[in-house]
């Protein structure tokens, strides 16, 4: 690899280490020396961990996270099958559609939901049928299972493309064995390592949401952790509040890590499917639909119209009806909530959100570059710094931003500095991970024949690094940019009376009940990533970019 | 391992150049906003100027309410509202006051207790106002705050219910079952005082008949409001303050004085020691608990403390209110809001 510029090696990678134990070291060593000596000392904080709510809190979120994994995975697996091994119709389609909870934020799909199905929503004014339930736990894990779908699916689609299966599924139908014996003895046995990834790994961004819970839990009476943290630090004040959210982000953030472990472990000792990729488009399918063809078609067309086209209806209706009832009639419908979420305090809050996440995924972008060039040219200090980089992605937001709270609030409580660092620190991992995978796929022959043929170590970089590298960062910095916009739960604990972002204003007026405002808020957001994603689609469609947009760590991702 | 594809693409290039072009748009719209909001010449009081924070227990309309009138009041002082639930509020300052900063010059809760946290936690200044020539309520004054007007607890119903409920024990009625909303005690101060009282004549019993019936916990006493008026809730216990708001924008609910009594409770307000506009913090509590000060929180919809300013439908004659003990509730503040959330969560 060229070298780049003149700086001694040992001072890049100070730098990296330094600002390592800055965003990721001193922050989470400095919660657990909170948790265990802040208020009350060590017996203070286990009096606070070791409390009735607190156990059903966590029995809650184990137990939603655990059905919504368990859902979220049985439809992943059969969007997929269907995508890659059927001959339905508009499969392609219907493989970027299924995709739209990815991209949707979690609180607004909570929001619209509720809108769509809720008493006095939109099936309750047209058919008078509502769901009570949705608020509540069965709304939890249905949504959840839904936000996670996607990402089994994503994962198990890539599984399904490894030419090995697809030899084998062939070998096995040239043996006589029928379609569904095939996909029972062979395919599934096959893809079991990514269907267990996809169960850890929707179980673990499961148990860490907070949009979801806060709009359907909290107001059933139904805590999980994250909600509990919330509350904690937003509902009946005072020191005592930081001390019990310090403790219980600290035990969050531990069972976080076993389970990081345990996904990686399931990743790393099941191992892949490995081999070549195929395309998903067979020219052969194994499921072939046969007269199902269009009914499974249309069953897989209302699963759209019902999971994702309605509640963006609803949330529009309440956005637009005058006087708190959802109104169909156009004549009667009022922009007034458009008119306050984009002035005042709204309009404020989207640009600090906009200056935060362009901000964030500019630095990202950046600075994940110079880490990775960094990180492959002295892999084991900087190595270990860029995989501790990893962790607060890894982690829950709530853990990161309780880490955040009690590490620098003597100094950055309630500046956008202090959620512009915490962006950083969570959203680091895309851009050095992203870049890694850059130079790790760049060949090391293209550099030396550039300095062979008389280029200086800076040409060369300018010649052959850079050209490939710019593109990865251009998609760090999309990433980020979405995700920062989305980001909530971070931002709902961080920000102080100048600094809200329009994520938290969006959460301030549910909280405030101003229902047609939260959803003009919500289409605003929703809105702008559409706009982002749709001009990033348009120059080449990538799931990955949606995958990664949704804020959930894809395990094979490697430093 | 999986890595990004890496073809280098002038239309991806294209797509985040219109994306950072977004931003500096909204950067653009943000500075004209800000510029936008320069206030008309008025009369008042011009000796005090500069900025002060005011963190309220208010909607955001009510908070701007005040601001407004204050600076019409005081043309050459800005006030920042920063409005939220007692408790949240609480936190904020309790956070700031380990950060070494407090960021309020003026704190204005919606019940004693949670003022009395604030105070506890060193925050407020003692100075108070005079109450000279007023006839003080009891409870309206505590060691560094006094109280500015008073919400009272009631029952919203949503327009066309066959039998509403009258008292507070028939939302323990089956025929209610899922159909009765109020705030989280831990949130909103107001709900903290009414949960308080009625724990301390019906026991903690009555909660748990309320939680078995299907009671949903919202956060605020104006998300109980809305989700009546929208018809999300048939009932719901919330200000009296949110019922005139919500039937001043034509909503389908009726408030209904539960026959016995509603529960009153002090908005209380205090300056903190910290405040670097200390005239103009001052100026402002002052004002709040003025003749002016108290005819503007009539017509947003409050009861006057002092000078028995009304606000539109007042509450009516025969209705009764509950004689709250603020000082048995504070002193077990932290019992009854454990015993709250062991039921709700």
């Amino acid at each position: 690899m060229t070298r780049l510029g003149s700086h001694p090696e040992r001072l890049k990678i100070g730098v990296l280490v330094a600002v390592v134990l800055a965003l990721v070291g001193y922050p989470l060593v400095d919660l657990l020396r909170y948790a265990l000596s802040g208020p009350g000392g060590l017996d203070g904080a286990l009096r606070t961990v070791d409390t009735h709510q607190v156990g059903i809190a966590l029995l809650h979120t184990l137990v939603v996270s655990a059905l919504a994994s368990v859902v979220a995975t049985a439809i992943g697996v059969t969007m997929a099958l269907l995508v890659a091994r059927s001959d339905l119709p508009f499969r392609r389609f219907f493989g970027v559609v299924w995709l739209a909870p990815l991209v949707i934020p979690a609180y607004v799909s909570g929001i619209a939901w509720l809108d769509a199905y809720f008493r006095a929503g939109l099936t309750d004014e047209v058919a008078h049928v509502s769901a009570g339930w949705l608020s509540g736990p069965g709304g939890v894990v249905l949504l959840l299972a839904l936000q996670g779908a996607p990402l089994a699916y994503l994962l198990v689609f890539a599984a399904l493309r490894s030419e090995r299966i697809g030899a084998l599924e062939d070998a096995a139908r040239s043996s006589g064995r029928g379609p569904a014996g095939t996909i029972l003895d062979v395919t599934l046995p096959l893809i079991r390592a990514a269907i267990a990834g996809a169960m850890l790994l929707v179980f673990v961004s499961s148990a860490s949401d907070f949009g979801i819970p806060a709009i359907l839990a909290i107001p059933a009476g139904f805590s999980t952790v994250t909600t509990l943290i919330y509350s904690d630090l937003s509902f009946a004040g005072g020191a005592h509040a930081i001390a019990s959210a310090g403790a219980l982000s600290a035990l969050l953030g531990l069972v976080a890590m076993l389970l990081l472990f345990a996904t990686n472990w399931v990743g790393s000792s099941s191992g892949s499917a490995g081999g070549a990729t195929q395309s998903a488009a067979s020219s052969r399918p194994l499921l072939a639909l046969g007269r199902w063809r269009t009914p499974v078609a249309g069953v897989c067309a209302l699963v759209v119209v019902f999971t994702t086209l309605l509640p963006l209806v609803g949330l529009f209706l309440t956005s637009v009806s005058p006087n708190f009832q959802i109104v169909l009639q156009p004549g009667r419908w009022v922009a007034s909530a458009y008119t306050a979420a984009l002035s005042g305090e709204n309009i404020d809050a989207l640009g600090r959100s906009a200056l935060l996440a362009g901000t964030a995924g500019i630095v990202v972008a950046i600075g994940g570059a110079l880490v990775a060039i960094v990180v492959h040219r002295s892999r084991r200090v900087a190595g270990a710094a860029a995989t501790l980089l990893s962790l607060p992605f890894a982690l829950p937001g709530s853990v990161v931003a309780i880490a955040f709270l009690v590490a620098w609030q003597r100094w950055l409580y309630g500046t956008l500095l202090i959620i512009f660092l915490a962006y950083v620190a969570r959203f680091a991992v895309v851009g050095v991970r992203t870049s890694a995978g850059t130079l790790g796929a760049l060949s090391e022959d293209l550099v030396r024949a550039a300095r062979a043929s008389g280029a200086t170590p800076r040409r060369a970089f300018v010649d052959v690094v850079w050209p490939s590298l710019a593109p990865g960062m251009v998609t760090s910095f999309t990433i980020v940019f979405l995700l920062a916009l989305h980001e909530l739960t971070m931002s709902s604990l961080l920000y102080g009376p100048q600094t809200k972002t329009f994520a938290v204003e969006v959460l301030a007026a549910e909280d405030a009940g101003d229902a047609a405002l939260t959803a003009a808020l919500a289409i605003v957001v929703t809105a702008i990533t559409m706009i982002v994603l749709v001009g990033v689609l348009l120059a080449r469609p990538s799931r990955r970019v949606l995958a990664s947009a949704a804020g959930i760590e894809v395990p094979e991702w490697k430093v | 391992m999986t890595t990004f594809r890496l073809i280098p693409s002038t239309r991806r290039h294209r797509a985040v150049t219109l994306a950072l072009a977004g931003c500096a748009g909204l950067s653009a719209l943000l500075v004209s906003g800000a510029a936008a909001s320069t206030k008309s010449p008025a009369k008042g009081d011009t000796s005090l100027s500069g900025s002060i924070t005011v963190y309220a227990a208010l909607t955001t309309q009510g908070g701007q309410g005040f601001a407004n009138a204050f600076e019409l009041a005081y043309p050459n002082v800005h006030v920042t509202m920063v409005t939220g639930g007692s408790g949240a509020l609480g936190t904020q300052l309790a956070a700031q006051e380990q950060s070494g900063h407090v960021q309020a010059d003026v704190v204005l809760l919606a019940d004693p207790t949670d003022m009395d946290s604030v105070e506890n936690n060193g925050i407020l200044s003692s100075w108070k106002p005079s109450l000279k020539g007023r006839q003080i309520p009891l409870g309206y004054t505590g060691k560094d705050w006094v109280g500015a007007f008073t919400f009272e607890m009631v029952l919203l119903e949503h327009q066309g219910m066959a039998n509403p409920p009258q008292t507070w024990t028939d939302l323990e009625s089956p025929a209610l079952h899922g159909q009765v909303a109020f705030g989280s005690a831990s949130y909103s101060g107001t709900t903290f005082g009414w949960a308080a009282e009625l724990h301390t004549i019906y026991g903690w019993k009555y909660f748990q008949t309320l939680k078995a019936n299907g009671v949903r916990v919202e956060q605020s006493t104006t998300t109980v409001g809305t989700d009546v008026a929208s018809g999300k809730e048939e009932v719901g216990v919330t200000l009296d303050s949110v019922a005139r708001s919500l039937l001043a924008q034509g909503a389908a609910v009726n408030v209904v004085w539960p026959t016995g009594g509603a529960v009153p409770c002090p908005a209380t307000i205090g300056i903190t020691k910290d405040t670097a506009n200390a005239a103009a913090a001052k100026a402002f509590e002052t004002w709040m608990v003025s003749r002016p000060g108290q005819i503007v929180a009539a017509q947003q919809g409050y009861d006057a403390a002092y000078f028995g300013a009304k606000p539109t439908d007042p509450m009516p004659k025969h209705a009764k209110q509950l004689n709250v003990n603020w000082s048995r509730i504070t002193a077990n503040q932290s019992s009854i809001l454990s015993g709250f959330a062991g039921i709700f969560g």
